[in-house]
Parts: structure tokens; sequence; C-alpha cells
């Protein structure tokens, strides 16, 4: 589903914030995306979300070459992954229904599919109440279920989150995780950048840990914990995992 | 992929409503277009009326010289009726002319003091057409005539009236490419502040992968929607002067004004102006979005 090889991104001034990666993730993966701050995680997820062209280097996205891609494919691909950040990026003139329907209208389906899917979206994230509500009348872990419900409604082929719980507390974020998960279970290739050890450690997908714009470690799957099990058994309340801690990245495995 | 218009003309009155000010700064300078537009409009098709005049210039009369024998007469005729550019020669003599002149009362009391008829006889010759070069032409020809003392063509007063007629037509175009070239420098200047204002919302539709027209149609719409009211506004404006000045005119000085403007604002100039105004605000909106890349950072990236 993802292929990177020898990838580099420079910014204007010399800032080079991604060297010589490599990596692939297969289709139906999860992949947690780690690494400190300004380790690259959010320049990497802004080439695989076409937001930023690679300086050097190969990236193909879901068979697509983004070195060969023409401006007009450009939506079209973009149409196939689901995006979910950290600052949720909605639109607060907009009603939570608009918001997730937006992302329907664009694939130019009939409205009376729009409502539809878009109203089963907002069902599955808990949000079906809020549907007339403006964004800013949520709460933060509710703006990011928005946030995800967009992501999703399309049913998209790749999932990417950036730090999709570092704005919130555990329970919220635990709640964001589980729409992931229930994408990934879909079918869906999930990649989420996160600071989150507990998360990363309860759910023992893969680890890309990224240093310095390398990748330093591909840790493989693990053993889920204990807590993870309870969440992949998709219980109803899963246990709180403890958000991130101040300092967190210094407690990154290494 | 089918195109929601129902949702484009939301979001073309979403963000017209969000600047409404602008918006109607942009309605107002349309409606300045619109209105100059209808009223060099009124001037073209009242204009043609003038253009009767015309008919004058396609006759002479030709005055001959007092006391001239008929056979005189007579030749003098043959001989304009043989001028090249003529088509007919009518030999109108001071008998004729005193009986045509004697429908006025004031000239016939005028005639009566007089007693004898001072009137000459007269050719009355009517050329192939009514170029007024032509006219002067033939009006030097026939002072040539044997036995013409004067001509009266009259060529040079219409001529003067049709270039003045053509100069205002001209400036009055010139004013009207003017005014539409700030009526559309207006409204591409605030479609162009609503995209970016609404940068951010933009970025975020394409990150979902909206497309280009997808991002274009709702600014596109909202062009042509200034443009709509406006014309309608500048035709009802119109309209409202038109009824306003005919009860003046009818009130005061007991004038009908169909009998000055004889096509004034009807139905289908409003419509024309409309549709003319509508362009227009298309046009702004689609030459101000030509060079904004509209929310793509990859391309700029």
């Amino acid at each position: 589903m993802i292929e990177l090889s020898g990838v580099g991104k420079s910014y204007p001034g010399g800032i080079e914030a991604l060297r010589d990666l490599g990596f692939s993730v297969a289709r139906g993966e999860f992949v947690f995306l780690t690494g400190p701050s300004g380790a690259g995680k959010s320049t990497l997820l802004k080439l695989l979300t076409l937001q930023a062209r690679p300086s050097v280097g190969r990236v193909v996205l879901d068979g697509v070459d983004l070195g060969r891609l023409a401006p007009g494919q450009l939506p079209l691909l973009r149409r196939r992954i689901g995006v979910v950040y950290q600052d949720f990026r909605l639109l607060y003139d907009r009603t939570v229904f608009e918001n997730v329907a937006f992302a329907l209208r664009v694939l130019g389906l009939p409205e009376s599919q729009v409502r539809r899917d878009t109203l089963a979206a907002l069902r599955s994230c808990g949000l079906e109440e809020k549907a007339a509500l403006n964004p800013h009348r949520l709460s933060g872990g509710e703006q990011q279920r928005v946030a995800v419900a967009r992501a999703l409604v399309h049913d998209p082929g790749l999932v990417l989150a950036d730090e999709p719980t570092g704005n919130l507390d555990a329970d919220t974020g635990w709640e964001v995780m589980r729409l992931l998960a229930s994408a990934h279970g879909r079918g869906a290739t999930v990649v989420v950048a996160t600071h989150n050890e507990a998360v990363m450690a309860a759910l023992g997908h893969r680890r890309l840990l990224l240093r310095a714009g390398t990748l330093e470690r591909d840790l493989p799957a693990s053993a889920p914990s204990a807590e993870g099990e309870r969440f992949r058994s998709a219980g109803p309340d899963p246990a709180p995992v403890p958000g991130p801690e101040p300092g967190v990245e210094a407690g990154i495995p290494a | 992929m089918s195109r929601p218009w129902g949702y484009f003309l939301r979001e073309a009155g979403r963000q017209a409503w969000r600047q409404r000010l602008p918006t109607a700064v942009a309605v107002a300078a349309l409606g300045l277009a619109a209105l100059y537009g209808g009223a060099w409009m009124l001037l073209w098709n009242n204009a043609r009326p003038w253009e009767g005049a015309l008919d004058d210039v396609g006759r002479l009369n030709a005055y001959l010289e007092t006391g001239l024998a008929p056979e005189a007469q007579a030749a003098a005729r043959a001989a304009a009726q043989a001028l090249p550019g003529v088509s007919e020669v009518d030999l109108v003599t001071p008998d004729q002319a005193a009986e045509r002149l004697a429908g006025d009362p004031q000239i016939k009391a005028a005639m009566a003091l007089l007693g004898d008829n001072p009137l000459p006889a007269a050719l009355t010759v009517r050329l192939d057409g009514t170029d007024p070069a032509l006219a002067r032409d033939c009006a030097a020809r026939l002072r040539g005539v044997p036995g013409v003392a004067e001509v009266d063509s009259g060529a040079s007063g219409v001529e003067n009236l049709l270039k003045a007629n053509a100069l205002a037509r001209s400036v009055a175009l010139v004013l009207l490419a003017a005014f539409s070239a700030l009526a559309l420098a207006i409204v591409g200047a605030v479609l162009r502040l609503a995209a970016w204002t609404r940068r951010r919302e933009l970025a975020i539709m394409r990150l979902v992968g909206a497309g280009d027209s997808f991002i274009r149609a709702p600014f596109l719409l909202e062009g042509l929607l200034q443009g709509l009211l406006a014309g309608a506004l500048a035709s009802a404006a119109l309209m409202a002067l038109q009824a306003w000045v005919a009860l003046r005119l009818r009130s005061d000085l007991g004038l009908d004004l169909a009998a000055l403007l004889p096509r004034g604002v009807d139905t289908p100039m409003a419509l024309a102006l409309c549709l003319g105004t509508g362009a227009l605000g298309l046009l702004g909106a689609a030459a101000s979005l030509a060079t904004l890349p509209l929310g793509d950072e990859w391309e700029g990236s």
C-alpha cells in the first residue's frame, strides 16, 4: 500500500526534514509512526497526504508513483485516503453533519447517499445526536471523532492519523483509537503517528521509529498487552489507557 | 460524476452572506455598469429615428432663376435628370409651390399681402442613395446647370448630426467598456478576498479530495449571481426612473415620453441587461480565480 525508497525532503534554508527514508507498509496493515519531535513524522505524513512532494526519492501510494502524478489525479488519489489531524481541521462555520458530508460531496455522490452514509458514519462515531451542532460546541474528543468520521465516511483504503490522541484525555483517546481500529478491521491500511507509548504498547502493532529524519528502527508487531487485548476484543468499555506523559519522547524504546 | 448544484448554490449564498459588504460593493459596481449599459442601449435604440433625417439627404431642392421661361425650366430639369446619382427630378412651378405653402395660414396671409407670387420655380431632385457625400456632389453639379439659381441640400447639417451621433456612440462605448472593466476588477477583487479569507477551509477541502471544479464552482456561481442581481436592480431602477420621468413630463410639460423615447426600458432590454451583467460577473470570477491556487498546498510545495 505504501512504498518509500530513498526519500528525502528539504525545506528552504537547507532544513533537511527527511533523509534516505525507505520502508513499505502492506495493504491492511496497522503501523505506528513514532519518534521524538522534529524526527520527521509530520513531514512524512505530509508526503503521504499529498501536501508536499519529496525532494528526492520515490513514494508509491496504492500503486501510484507520486512523482509521476499529474495534478488532475491528485484529488482522485486523495479521495482514497482518510486523514485525521491532531488539530481536527474542521470547518467551524458548518454543522457536524456538513463537515462529514463534505467528504462525500466531493465524490459527486447523490444527496440521498450523502445523507445516508453521513448519518451512518456519525452513528458509528457516536455523534448522531450532535449532527446539527457546530463543532465549536463540542468537546475536544467529540471534535476529533467528527474528524475521524469525516476521514472514514467514504471508506478509504488508507487512513493516516497525525497524533489523533494528542489533544485528548485517555478515555477519549481510546475512543478515537477504537474508531481507527474498526477501520483497520474493515480492511483499511492505517498509519498513526503518535507519541502515545501506552497506546502503542497496548495494541502491539508494528512501529516505525524515526529520528532526525531517518528510519532508526522498524519494530515488528508484538503481542498486545492485556489492556490491548481487551481493546481488541472490542469490549464496550476498554480500560482507560494513560495518555502521553510530559517528556514521553524520552520513553520511546530505542 | 454528478455535480451537486444545490450544494454549490448554498455555498455561493453562504459565501456572499459572509462577505456582505464586499459583495454589496461588487453588486453596486456591476449595477453601475448595467445602468450605464442600459443608458447606452436606450441611446442606441432611440437613435434610429434620428436617422430618418437621412431621408432629407436623399432629396435636393434646386431653385431656378426668377422669370425663367418654361422651355428653359424643362431644359434645366432634363440637365438635372442626366446628372450621375440622380434618380428622379420633378419640376415645381411657382403656382404649385404657392399651393403647397398655402396650407400654412401665416404664409398664405403673407402671400396675399405681396399680391404677385414671389416664389421661383424649383426642381425637386431625388438621389439614388442617402449618402451625404453623394448629396454634396450632386448639389455642386446642380449649381452648374443653366437656369439654377440656388441649391438647398441640407447634407452638411445631417452629416454633422451623423458625425456627432457616431462620436457620441463611440464615447459611450468607451465609457461602457471602462465601467465594465472596473466592475470586472471589483468582482475579481471581492472573490479573491473571499478565497483568501477561506484559504484554510479550501485547504481542508483539497485534503479530502475536492477537485478544481468543485472548489471553483461556488465562486463562479457567486460571480454570476452578483451579475444577475446587479442587472435586475439596474433594470428596476431604469424602469422606475422611466416611469417617474414620464409622469413629470406629462404633468409639468404636457409631453409624452414615448414620443421622445419610442423604445424605452422594456422586458427584452431588462433581460439583456441581466444576462450581460451576469456574463460580466462570471467573467470577473473566472479571471480572478484563474491564477489562484485555491488551497492546493501540494502544488506549491
